[in-house]
Order: C-alpha cells, then sequence, then structure tokens
C-alpha cells in the first residue's frame, strides 16, 4: 500500500473532520506516500502467530465502586466553550440525525 | 553566582537548614526567565504573583515550624500538556490557546502537596508531536547550548529552561524520546518512567499506551527525587500500576550494547560518547557484552503507525463544540468541525491525523494498526531475551547532537528516523534515562541512553551515578552557563 | 402472519443499567433534563488530559442480564472505541465493546399462540450514552442545544436474531423483557425517559414463482413506546409488501435503509441518507485495561437470578391453577408483589382467594396510597392471617373487607399493625361469624315477630320483602354469614305458614 492517492487524502481528511485546501492537499500528499511508503517495511516480519499489544502492562481490572461524586458546576463546564446560554452548548442548528 | 548552580538536591538542604529562603529562589527563577528568556522563548506562561504569593506562605510555614512537603519551596517548570487549574494549558496548540482546565493533573497535585512552586508553563511541540519544539503553534524555543539550534522535542521548553538554569528541574512528557532527546540537546538527565508507573490522569494524552511523564534535571539523583515525587498509583487512570520500582541496594548489574546498533549512521561524537561509557563501566568493574534486539530496526515503523493512530483518535474530542477554538465562519456543522479542526492543528498534528486515520480505517485496519502492535509484542520479545543476559542496556539517544532549527521542515521522515533509538523503550513500557557524556566539536552536549527493564528505574540510577561521578559533567553545564552569562552582558553592554 | 407473505424481524435494544454512578465516572446516573449539564465532570464532558474508569455495578448488571438471558459469560471482557463525530458524543468516539462483548450468544422465550417460542439473543453489550440534543422546533434556524448529564451513563445494547415473526411477537418481547429487567433491579425500562430505546430491523419473505425473494431491510428508529413498535411494524411490513408488488425490488439490489415513525400520521418516513458510511474505526481503547471475571464470580452473580415473566406466569397457571388474565396482572406487577402473593397463596392454601384481593383490594389501596408493595401497610403475613380466617369460614368476606379497612385507617394513624390488630378489630366491631343456630333462631324468631307485614308480603309472593328484615338480623348478627340468614330466615317463614 505506497501510493495514497490525492483523492484517498481527501478521503481521510474528510473522516478525520479536516478541511484542507487544494494546496494543502498537494503539500500532504507525498509526506503522506513517503511515510506509508516507509510503513512497508513490516510486511518483511512473519506475524501470523504474534498476539499483538494494546497494553504495554499486565494490568487488568482498574474497577472503581458505584459510589457517586461530585460534578463540577455549570459554569465550570460550560466555561470553556465557544458558544453557550449558560445552560446548554450551542451549536448550529441540527436536522433530524439521519 | 545562581542559587541554580546547585542541585535540587542541596538546595532542599538549604531550604531546611534557612541558610535560604523560598521566596528568594523564586526570585532568583524569575530573574533567570527576565535574563534569558527574551532569547531562548522557554516558556509560554508565567504567574510571578502566584508563585511569589506561594514561597512566602511557604517560607512563613517554615518559620512557624508548620509542617511542610519535603521539597517545600523549590521552584519547578511543567511542560504545557499537563493541566493546571485555572491556569492556561495549550499544548502548544492554537486549538487550546485559550483553555483553562477546571482541574489538576494528578501529579499537579502530587506537586502541591509536597510544597513546590509552580513558576509557570514550557513550550512544547503542538500536542507533543515532534522532535524539536518547532511545531508550536506560538514561537520556537532555542537551544541555549547554540540559539541557531534546537532544544530537542517536544519537551524542548522544559529542556532549555532548566538548561539556562531558569529553574532547577522541571516534569517534560515522553511518548517516543520528547524527554531524553531534549534532554540530552541540552545537557541534562531526563528520565521516562516505567510505563503505568506515573499517572495520565490530567496529561493532554496524544498516545495512550506510550505517554509518561518524567523528570528533567542536572542530576541523576535530582532526577530520581522527582520521580519518586511524582510516581505512584492513581486509582483515576486504569492504565496506572499499583507496583513499585525494584529496590536496587547492589550494584551488581552488567550492562549490554546493541549489535544491531553498531552499524547504525550516528555522528562520531556520539559513538565516542557511548565508548566512553563502555570504558566507565568496565574500570568500575561492570561487564559489558554484546546483546541482540533483531526487530529494533522496524521500530520506527512501529511507533508511527501506533502513535498517529491512537492520537487520531485521541484528538478528535478537539471539535470546537464544548471547548476550544471554534472557527469563526462555517456552513454547517460539518464544516464548523473541518474549519475549527483545520484552523486549530498545525501541519504537523493534521499529518499525523491523517496518518492514524488512514491506519485505522476500514480495509488498511490490519496491514498497519494490527501489524504495529504485532511488532510491538516481537519487540517486547527481543527486550525480554536481551534481560536475562543484562540488566541495563546502553546506547545512543540520537544519531546526532542537537541539530538546527529548520533542519527537517521539509522532510518529516527524515526527522521520525532521528528517533530510531528512543522509541523503542516507549513501545514497550520500559524506563529510559538519558544522560550527559561529553561535548561536540561545536561545543553541543553529547549523551548516551541507559534502558532497563519494568520497574528497574533504581537499576538505571545505579548506572547513571557511576557515569555521572567519573564524568562530573554537571561541571561543563555550568561553565557553559558562566559563558551564555557572559556573552549575553557583553550585548547587553 | 398473513399467506402473502412472511415478516422478519430483528430488535436493537438498549437498557440504561441502574448504576447509581455512571460507567466510567463519579457523575451521578439520573434522569434530570430540568438541570441541564449539572451532572458532568471531565472525564464525561471528555476534557483534554481526563481519563475513564469503569463501574463494578454496571460489569454485574451486565452480566446478571446475560445470564437472564442464557448467553455465554465472556471471562474476559475489553473495550473499544467506536469513531465518530456528533455534538452530543464530546469524545468523537463512544467506548464500547466490539469483538469481545461481556455477554455472547443466549435466548428469550416468550408466549407465541400458546407454545413459548425461544428468540435468540445475538449479544449484549456495555457502552456509554451520548448526551442529548435539543432542537429548536420553534425559530427556523436556531441553535441545537446539547446537555451532557446522559453522555456517560451506562447502556446495556441487546441484539437479538432476527427471529419474530410478527409485530406482536416483537412487543411481547419488550413486555417481558421489560418486567425481566425491572424485576431484577437491572434498569427502570422507562421508554419515555430514554431508559430503554428500541430500534427493529424488518424485511419480509414473499413467496414468488416458485421460490422466495426477500425484501431490502429496513431499520425503524425513533420509537418511544411499545404500542409504537408494534404499530411501525404493522404499517412497514404491508408497505414493503406494497413497494415490492410495485417494484419487484429485493435485497440483492438494495442495501439497508433507516425509516423512522411518525406517531401521529402513523407511517414510516425515509430518513435523511447518510453523506458516508460510517467506517466507525474500531480498535481497542488503550486508556482502558481489560476485565476479567472468575466462574466463581458469575456464580455468584447468578444466585441472583429470578424466574422470567414467563416462567411465573406458567407456575402460576399450572401450580396455583389461577387463569391466564390473573396470572398475567401479578406477574405484571412485578417480583415483589409476586413474592407477596406467593406467600399469602401458600400460607392460606387458597391461590384463588389471594389472587382476587391482592388483584383488587391491594392493588387499589395501593394505588391510592401511592407506595409500593414493600410499603404497603398490610404485609402479606397480615394478608394471610385475615385471609386464612375466611378461607376456613371463622369471617365472612364482607367482615374481611371491613377489617382491611379498619386496618389501613389504623396504619395512616400512624398505629402500628400487627396480628393482634386483627383479633382487636373483630372484637371491636364484633364480626366473630357467629355459628350457632340458637342465635339465629332467636334473632330470627324476634325480627319475625316485629314485622308481620312483611311476613305476609313474603307469603303472598314478594320476595323482596325478605330484604329489609335480612337488614335488621344482620345488624344484630354482624358476624353472620348473610347467604345462611336467608336461608334459615326463609325456612323459619315457611314453616310458619304450615302451622
Amino acid at each position: 500500500m505506497s501510493s495514497i492517492s490525492e483523492e484517498h487524502v481527501r478521503k481521510i481528511a474528510q473522516l478525520a473532520r479536516l478541511k484542507l485546501t487544494d494546496e494543502l492537499l498537494s503539500a500532504h500528499a507525498p509526506h503522506l506516500r513517503k511515510i506509508f511508503g516507509y510503513f512497508a517495511q513490516l510486511d518483511e516480519l512473519e506475524t501470523g502467530d504474534v498476539e499483538p499489544m494494546s497494553h504495554p502492562t499486565d494490568r487488568q481490572n482498574a474497577i472503581r465502586e458505584d459510589e457517586v461524586s461530585d460534578s463540577i458546576p455549570l459554569e465550570e463546564a460550560l466555561k470553556n466553550s465557544a458558544k453557550s446560554d449558560g445552560q446548554f452548548f450551542l451549536v448550529p442548528r441540527i436536522l433530524e440525525k439521519g | 553566582m545562581s542559587h541554580f548552580n546547585l542541585t535540587a538536591e542541596e538546595l532542599i538542604d538549604h531550604l531546611q537548614a534557612g541558610k535560604i529562603s523560598a521566596v528568594e529562589l523564586v526570585e532568583e527563577s524569575l530573574q533567570q526567565i527576565e535574563l534569558f528568556d527574551g532569547r531562548i522563548s522557554a516558556f509560554l506562561a508565567t504567574d510571578r504573583e502566584l508563585a511569589l504569593e506561594r514561597a512566602k506562605a511557604i517560607d512563613n510555614s517554615r518559620i512557624e515550624k508548620k509542617t511542610l512537603g519535603s521539597l517545600a519551596g523549590l521552584p519547578i517548570a511543567l511542560k504545557d500538556i499537563i493541566c493546571t487549574r485555572d491556569f492556561p494549558t495549550t499544548a502548544g496548540s492554537r486549538f487550546l490557546s485559550e483553555f483553562e482546565p477546571p482541574y489538576d493533573a494528578h501529579v499537579v497535585e502530587r506537586l502541591l502537596t509536597e510544597d513546590f512552586v509552580l513558576i509557570g508553563k514550557t513550550n512544547l511541540d503542538e500536542f507533543a508531536m515532534g522532535s524539536s519544539t518547532e511545531n508550536s503553534a506560538f514561537h520556537t524555543t532555542k537551544n541555549p547550548w547554540d540559539h541557531t539550534r534546537t532544544p530537542g522535542g517536544s519537551s524542548g521548553g522544559s529542556a532549555a529552561a532548566v538548561a539556562a538554569g531558569m529553574v532547577p528541574w522541571a516534569l517534560g512528557t515522553d511518548t517516543g524520546g520528547s524527554i531524553r532527546q531534549p534532554a540530552a540537546f541540552c545537557g541534562l538527565v531526563g528520565l521516562k518512567p516505567t510505563y503505568g508507573r506515573v499517572s495520565r490522569y490530567g496529561l493532554i494524552t496524544y498516545a495512550s499506551s506510550l505517554d509518561q511523564i518524567g523528570p528533567i534535571a542536572t542530576s541523576v539523583e535530582d532526577v530520581r527525587l522527582l520521580y519518586e515525587t511524582i510516581a505512584g498509583h492513581d486509582p483515576r487512570d486504569s492504565t496506572s500500576v499499583k507496583r513499585k520500582s525494584e529496590k536496587r541496594n547492589d550494584f551488581d548489574f552488567t550492562v549490554g550494547l546493541v549489535r544491531e546498533y553498531r552499524d547504525a549512521k550516528v555522528d562520531s561524537s556520539v559513538s565516542q560518547a557511548v565508548d566512553r561509557a563502555v570504558e566507565i563501566f568496565q574500570t568500575a568493574g561492570i561487564s559489558v557484552k554484546d546483546i541482540s534486539l533483531p526487530h529494533s530496526g522496524y521500530a520506527v515503523a512501529c511507533y508511527y503507525i501506533v502513535a498517529p493512530c491512537e492520537a487520531s483518535s485521541n484528538l478528535s474530542r478537539f471539535d470546537g463544540i464544548h471547548y476550544g477554538r471554534r472557527a469563526e465562519n462555517y456552513d454547517d456543522l460539518i464544516d464548523l468541525y473541518q474549519s475549527s479542526r483545520a484552523e486549530g492543528f498545525g501541519d504537523e498534528v493534521q499529518r499525523r491525523i491523517m496518518i492514524g486515520t488512514h491506519a485505522l480505517s476500514s480495509g488498511y485496519y490490519d496491514a498497519y494498526y494490527l501489524k504495529a502492535q504485532k511488532v510491538r509484542t516481537l519487540l517486547r520479545e527481543d527486550f525480554e531475551t536481551a534481560f536475562r543476559e543484562v540488566d541495563v542496556i546502553l546506547s545512543p539517544v540520537t544519531p546526532t547532537p542537537a541539530f538546527n532549527l529548520g533542519q527537517f521542515t521539509n522532510d518529516p521522515l527524515s526527522m521520525y528516523l532521528t528517533d530510531q533509538f528512543t522509541v523503542t523503550a516507549n513501545l514497550t513500557g520500559l524506563p529510559g534515562m538519558s544522560i550527559p557524556v561529553s561535548q561536540s566539536k561545536e561545543n553541543l552536549p553529547v549523551a548516551v541512553q541507559l534502558i532497563a527493564g519494568q520497574f528497574e528505574e533504581n537499576r538505571l540510577f545505579q548506572a547513571g551515578l557511576i557515569l555521572e561521578e567519573e564524568l562530573n559533567w554537571r561541571e561543563q553545564l555550568l561553565q557553559a552557563r558562566k559563558q551564555w552569562r557572559q556573552e549575553l552582558e557583553k550585548t547587553e553592554a | 402472519m398473513s399467506e402473502e407473505f412472511t415478516t422478519i424481524i430483528g430488535l436493537e435494544v438498549h437498557v440504561q443499567l441502574s448504576t447509581r454512578s455512571k460507567l466510567f465516572c463519579g457523575c451521578v446516573n439520573l434522569f434530570n433534563p430540568d438541570a441541564p449539564n449539572s451532572q458532568t465532570c471531565p472525564v464525561c464532558l471528555g476534557l483534554p488530559g481526563s481519563l475513564p474508569v469503569v463501574n463494578r455495578k454496571a460489569l454485574e448488571l451486565s452480566i446478571k442480564t446475560g445470564l437472564a438471558l442464557h448467553c455465554q459469560i465472556s471471562n474476559f471482557t475489553k473495550w473499544d472505541r467506536k469513531q465518530y463525530f456528533y455534538p452530543d458524543l464530546p469524545k468523537g468516539y463512544q467506548t464500547s465493546q466490539y469483538d469481545l462483548p461481556i455477554a455472547g450468544i443466549g435466548y428469550f422465550e416468550i408466549e407465541s399462540d400458546g407454545d413459548p417460542r425461544r428468540i435468540r439473543i445475538t449479544r449484549a453489550h456495555l457502552e456509554e450514552d451520548a448526551g442529548k440534543i435539543i432542537h429548536d422546533e420553534t425559530t427556523a434556524g436556531g441553535p441545537s442545544r446539547i446537555d451532557l448529564n446522559r453522555c456517560g451513563t451506562p447502556l446495556l445494547e441487546i441484539v437479538t436474531e432476527p427471529d419474530f415473526r410478527s409485530p406482536r411477537e416483537a412487543k411481547r418481547f419488550l413486555q417481558d423483557l421489560r418486567l425481566s429487567l425491572r424485576d431484577l433491579e437491572v434498569s427502570d425500562c422507562n421508554m419515555q425517559e430514554g431508559s430503554l430505546r428500541c430500534d427493529a430491523n424488518v424485511n419480509l419473505q414473499i413467496p414468488s414463482q416458485g421460490s422466495e425473494v426477500t425484501t431490502p431491510i429496513v431499520e425503524i428508529k425513533n420509537l418511544n413506546s411499545f404500542r409504537n413498535v408494534e404499530a411501525a411494524l404493522i404499517f412497514e411490513q404491508q408497505r414493503q409488501y406494497e413497494e415490492w408488488k410495485r417494484t419487484g425490488i429485493t435485497d440483492n439490489t438494495t442495501a439497508k435503509s433507516t425509516r423512522g415513525w411518525n406517531a401521529e400520521k402513523e407511517i414510516t418516513f425515509e430518513q435523511r441518507g447518510k453523506e458516508e458510511v460510517a467506517d466507525y474505526r474500531y480498535f481497542p481503547d488503550p486508556d482502558l485495561v481489560p476485565v476479567t471475571f472468575s466462574e466463581e464470580q458469575i456464580e455468584e452473580i447468578r444466585k441472583t437470578l429470578l424466574s422470567s415473566p414467563l416462567e411465573r406466569r406458567t407456575r402460576y397457571r399450572d401450580q396455583f391453577e389461577l387463569s391466564e388474565y390473573d396470572a398475567h396482572v401479578i406477574v405484571d406487577l412485578g417480583i415483589s408483589t409476586c413474592r407477596y402473593f406467593e406467600n399469602v397463596a401458600r400460607d392460606v392454601k387458597d391461590a384463588k382467594l389471594a389472587a382476587n384481593w391482592i388483584t383488587q383490594d391491594v392493588l387499589r389501596e395501593r394505588n391510592s396510597l401511592d407506595v409500593s408493595i414493600e410499603d404497603f401497610p398490610i404485609t402479606s403475613e397480615l394478608l394471610s392471617a385475615l385471609l386464612s380466617r375466611i378461607h376456613n369460614g371463622e369471617l365472612t368476606t364482607k367482615s374481611g373487607r371491613e377489617i382491611f379497612t379498619e386496618m389501613l385507617a389504623k396504619a395512616a394513624n400512624s398505629e402500628s399493625l400487627s396480628m393482634e390488630t386483627i383479633d382487636e378489630i373483630v372484637q371491636q366491631k364484633g364480626l366473630e361469624r357467629v355459628t350457632d343456630l340458637n342465635v339465629f333462631e332467636k334473632v330470627i324468631d324476634q325480627i319475625i315477630s316485629q314485622n308481620p307485614e312483611a311476613v305476609d308480603s313474603f307469603r303472598e309472593g314478594k320476595q323482596a320483602a325478605v330484604g329489609p328484615l335480612m337488614g335488621q338480623i344482620m345488624k344484630q348478627i354482624k358476624g353472620a354469614d348473610p347467604s345462611l340468614v336467608r336461608q334459615l330466615l326463609i325456612a323459619k317463614i315457611e314453616s310458619l305458614s304450615s302451622s
């Protein structure tokens, strides 16, 4: 998988919700191609039977008891929001979710 | 004579003996920042009043013989990716330029309990993605040793601040080498602890299974002190471990040299530093033998898949809706997301998000993410085998000393490749420490890296102490500082 | 089921678990639309640097549900991130379970035309809920508002195989599932508050030209009551049939689509198509570590299971010989009422009597007091004592009801009730059942002699003349069985006439 077309980059950017101008797209594409080209070396390794490592330690069962702890006050919850009305976070009108 | 010519360890003694006050230390810190930071630009934010207030309170408590934390009164700087309550925490990003967390990170709570004084937040590569601090949205930090060079990254601000004598020590974070490499470039000791030893609660996450917070200081003992202050289980972090570092009182250990690194293309100053370290160990009666890490050549590819994958997911929360920058102009909801994120994130962050998004996407997951996670297992097995033969692995930190600012602007892949020696410790969760050894022809610091088994930080400290005692590197740092001061006075005159 | 087609239905049910706190943080798990964004913290807000820690009770309730659904319980379970952008999802991903759900294949039995039918469960997994978006229905173009109180509450997603063959079956399943989960205290399954949500997948199998075709699968969302689930499915199956007759489109050529249900117009309607097919980019959540359960832990939870509503109804019909109707009413009232009933039925040895009193008197009074059966002043022991005396003839039903009412009055007066209370009331009101025929005779004779006109009237054929005489007699012998008194009275009058 070494050829990443500009169309592909556009799709990835859309999935990641990044707005790319045509300029930026053209700038990113060659770097991404090179980088993914570099990743191809991993194909040399035989890993059929190898377990993937999701966690570097064998920690399990980090569980918390079902106890209520204090929530943060409304003002703090909304404090860093770009747009709120003192009660809710506000976003541009959303049409019913399809 | 600057107070910070003394180590933190020594300063604690002075503080406790009443020979020096916290206020004096904070004032010194603020003075040094005023003097040097115009050129170095290590800091993003300082809080003068708050720092002095705290210092005063600590001094009063000491006079009144009230109980104080063991390290009370010492100034510290924090990489601006660690949340500090009601104080700007930007992660070096335009996205969070106005963000004030409503809570403190776990490590900050620990520091406050020990009565440290927080001087300010230091510069970094945006969201810890980078090896030069050039990816900061705000400004570039210079290496105090040579202002045309990088202090390293992503914890470049912390390293520069300590090297330049603005604070005795600082916290950075390390995901692929971001403590060890800046420490190496700035002539300091830097530790990435065993994964899980330091809580990530309140650390703005780059790569969840790789990130660790760690100390940067001017001596091994200082690093150890600071590490022990911040390490320990935190129930708010599911990946935080309960196990402590193994106690090691004997100096009975062996050192390994990585066969595969022998042919790596490194600067002659770097290979000489490694040789010097070998010499010192052998003279001290510590045996040095060859070990093999057969899959180490694949580590960079492995890292640059895993880290961007996790990052692409961790950074999805930056959508402009609940916090952070929101674009001014947008057509609809999707445009709001796209514009806010495009405006808020720099190039490197966008690049890594795209790498990660692609590597996790349908049809590519197996070939990239899953594959990389398997290679991690192979790497861990490499180290497990090696650690049956030796206790500590010695290697370079980076292929060269500090590189020039702007050197890799158009070549991200080449910048990635400079992480070849450091990413292995993150991928396998092992502790790693960088320790300065010598100077290059250009008078830049050159360091070596020590890696040990999980929970074997004390082995790292032991090995580090042996090198430190023999080299007395700190003298060179103090000499350099003297020189920088003289140069500064010259230009001001 | 029609002869023209077979309906195939599968359900996806989301159940909000009854934990005190949220799934990954300590914020309270409470339906609270009046104080938006007051139940949040850095974790459920998805603030940078926050980290999740899983709630033990959510795990236990999930295992309990899985066991009740006869699912295989995984000894090892993990968390995965389901990634998509939406304003009610602050992290930009939902922490869920992808390939190792906490509960695997199972089944749940429902009644269908008499015989119980097994509906297969595909899986049940734990995930966190998103927040709530309130759309501005008034001003055109007004902003939408987001409330994150609900964000992070624990959801159990239960998926069935497409085993339902009629909308009615789907409704029955939901009703019994709801009862079951309420009995087990897993969830309060309140569709109005959103603690139970349901999407349905439906398509048809149509015999055509010697073989069979299937219509494209439709997913129906926005169903907010069991009645609506049934109504929507009834509508949709017909709509799909008409559509197929008109267009001939089968699922070979068309992918699954989504429709909403408009309860007012009573139609399903096509929903805005998604711009892209979602690529959720699932991967294991690196901020959470796996969870393991031992067989012992699972067994401990298994001990807390109850019989299913279907099992209980069957048992009440078979063992207690209750009518279908009575069995349904009692089981529908929930496990506590069932326990109450079984205690009384067992103690009194008269299930029918117990059922009558519980479905009528107890239910009525409990409703008017607005308390749960556990808080109802007349315990099952007390009711048993009362009904036993009715059952063995010591008290008439009428007297029983008087005592019942009096006990409730005492309770309302903050007086405590005990077995002795029943005796006291019986004494006070003279309600001992009088069985001594001599006593009857005396009183009857007395009343007859006092009322000659009524007696004559009766002898002339006016049956109703006996009424007032009865009243007078009953006033004097309160504990009398009215039918016995009437019998004796009439016999006495008739015997008089012959002399």
